[in-house]
């Protein structure tokens, strides 16, 4: 569960963040929409305590990131736009690091890596190494690495972004998954069509502030508008940088 | 899930930095050619160079004009074991070109000069541009001379004169250096390979390992595990100087097993490479290697590319490298406060070492001193930026 109140962060002369405040409950996914630009990977960043806010807080069961991180990381998943792995690592390897980082004992790591590759149907790719991977079997060892640890709250950063249809898919039904398990998963895009597919509640970010909040459906009522499409724009001002 | 220790996570980084570097096998050959091999190579071509001359002084060849006017000088010569040849055409053009060395040349009045009772004349062309002519050109004038005093010291004697009334004064030269140290001074070299083989082992898993992390895109997600900025860059920095570490000990062992094993000259190399010297220079050189992937790792953490890391590493070799060499050039006695520089207080105590000079306990804290702060203060400004630029 995230708790965020009146968060603000500045770049320089730009205001990155304008006194954010939103819930994301457990059981449920959150997603945060806004153009580029809008501060959803500054959000994230804060979040994941790689990047102290000016003023407010971000609580993440009931812990601040400012002032204990490393109990904030422990409770965090995350999967990052980027995806990066160690090409040279087996991708049961760059899962195991990360396992063995967060703190889990051997045979943990061991149980809880094989159940996740045989949910995610890699069990072929396990020994091999991740340099010639496809997008789709980057971003499976990317998911296997930031749930290793089993983490009550899970933060995607423009998840699909890069992967085909298929894969989108199979990134859907795992976003679900998770709910279905209680989680708190936080996701992030500037995709409107993957935002409504997959979330529960919607939260529009545009220029560091929130410019609406709720279930797709209050949106479309707060709006006055007859589809989401045009429910954002209304939102937004513009139709800029809403669509992929 | 337990937390982990600041030791603990930095074991864990090692681990993974070792495994990741060691299955890099392209930049590992490089490595290893650029320091373990070269060194060594370049150790047997300067074997080859010393064997030549001493064959050369061994058996000496020499063209003579007019060899006819001075029998009795060239007896002497093939006495001394020097081989007589007829002059080739233009020898002067051929000595310019560097085909021959030298020529002598018998004057053609040697033999009415020397009936005459003067001074007769012989001539020896050789170019001086040319170093490698030097060690004949000195053999063929010291034998020169060997026959002039003793064609004096018979004319004495022929007048009832002892020889000594002719040579009042006698010259006795005495080398003081001792084998080991004539020996070493060809082998500065094996004391500039053994630094640049520290400088250089840790260059590319050091940029990898951090600027290679970022531009890879898996340095956010690893500073977001609960794990702190320190524990990696220690953990980073403990794998990059084990390899260093690694290639050193792999370039000390080429020039021991060349030594050993090599086509090493008969005589000119009269020092030892062994155990004590293998030992000295691992301990003298390690406090180096420790500093250098300290700040290679600190420019990898400055870095924002992959790239830009591997350019700031590669002035710094650079530079690096170069100090020792300077140093090489320098004909004077170093002064005593050099042995704390560090790099070119490494390359003193290693010829120390190598010269068999006794290696006092301030000489080890001189190593040690300087680079040991250095490696704490790009340590620390290595994790501050880290932390600051995900």
């Amino acid at each position: 569960m995230i708790a965020v109140e009146a968060l603000s962060k500045r770049f320089g002369a730009v205001q990155a963040l304008d006194a954010v405040t939103f819930d994301a409950p457990d059981g449920a996914i959150t997603g945060i929409l806004g153009p580029n630009g809008a501060g959803k990977t500054t959000l994230m960043r804060i979040l994941a305590t790689l990047v102290t806010p000016d003023a407010g807080t971000a609580l993440v069961d009931g812990h601040d990131g400012t002032r204990d991180p490393i109990t904030v990381r422990r409770r965090f998943g995350i999967l990052s736009d980027a995806k990066g792995l160690y090409p040279r690592l087996t991708a049961r390897e760059n899962v195991d690091y990360f396992g063995a980082l967060y703190g889990l004992p051997r045979a943990q790591i061991d149980a809880r890596r094989d159940a996740l590759f045989a949910q995610l149907d890699m069990g072929a790719l396990a020994g091999r190494r991740t340099d010639g991977f496809s997008q789709g079997e980057k971003m499976k060892t990317a998911i296997a690495r930031a749930l290793i640890h089993d983490p009550q709250n899970v933060l995607l950063d423009e998840p699909t972004n890069g992967l085909d249809v298929i894969a989108t898919r199979a990134m859907r039904e795992l976003i679900r998954a998770l709910r279905d398990a209680g989680k708190c998963v936080l996701f992030s895009s500037h995709i409107m069509q993957e935002v409504s597919a997959v979330c529960d509640r919607i939260i529009v970010l545009n220029r560091g502030r929130v410019v609406a909040a709720g279930a797709p459906e209050d949106l479309l009522r707060a709006s006055g508008s007859a589809t989401l499409e045009d429910a954002f724009v209304a939102l937004l001002g513009s139709a800029e940088g809403l669509e992929a | 899930m337990t937390p982990l220790s600041l030791s603990g996570a930095a074991w864990i980084v090692f681990a993974k930095e070792i495994v990741d570097a060691l299955r890099d096998r392209r930049t590992l050959l490089l490595t290893l050619f650029g320091s373990a091999l070269s060194g060594p190579l370049v150790l047997l071509l300067l074997f080859k160079l010393i064997s030549t001359e001493i064959d050369r002084a061994d058996q000496l060849r020499l063209p003579v004009v007019g060899a006819e006017r001075a029998p009795a000088l060239i007896a002497y010569l093939e006495r001394e074991r020097v081989r007589i040849e007829p002059p080739p055409a233009e020898f002067q053009a051929k000595i310019r070109a560097g085909e021959i060395e030298v020529v002598l040349e018998i004057d053609a009045a040697f033999e009415s000069d020397v009936a005459a009772g003067r001074a007769a004349r012989v001539r020896l062309y050789y170019d001086e541009s040319r170093q490698r002519t030097g060690t004949t050109t000195r053999a063929v004038r010291g034998l020169l001379r060997g026959f002039a005093a003793l064609w004096g010291d018979q004319r004495l004697a022929l007048r009832g004169i002892a020889a000594d009334v002719g040579q009042p004064l006698a010259v006795e030269t005495i080398n003081l250096a001792t084998p080991q140290q004539s020996g070493s001074q060809t082998l500065a070299i094996l004391a500039y390979y053994a630094v640049f083989a520290t400088l250089l082992g840790g260059v590319a898993s050091a940029a990898d390992s951090t600027a290679g992390e970022r531009e890879r895109g898996t340095l956010a997600v690893l500073l977001a595990a609960p794990v702190q900025a320190g524990a990696l860059i220690l953990g980073k920095w403990l794998a990059v100087a084990a390899l260093a570490c690694a290639v050193l000990a792999l370039t000390l062992t080429g020039f021991y097993l060349t030594l050993q094993f090599g086509p090493v000259p008969r005589v000119g190399i009269p020092f030892v490479f062994g155990a004590r010297e293998y030992g000295g220079f691992l301990l003298m050189l390690l406090p180096l290697a420790c500093c250098f992937a300290a700040v290679l790792i600190c420019l990898g953490a400055l870095g924002r590319t992959f790239k830009e890391a591997q350019t700031n590493s590669q002035i710094l070799i650079t530079v690096a490298a170069l100090l020792p060499v300077v140093q090489m050039f320098q004909f004077g006695k170093e002064p005593e406060w050099l042995k704390w520089v560090p790099i070119n207080g490494h390359f003193l105590l290693l010829t120390r070492i190598l010269r068999g000079d006794a290696i006092a306990a301030m000489d080890w804290v001189a190593g040690a001193a300087l680079p040991a702060a250095i490696t704490a203060v790009a340590l620390l400004l290595a994790a501050r930026n880290l932390k600051r630029r995900p």
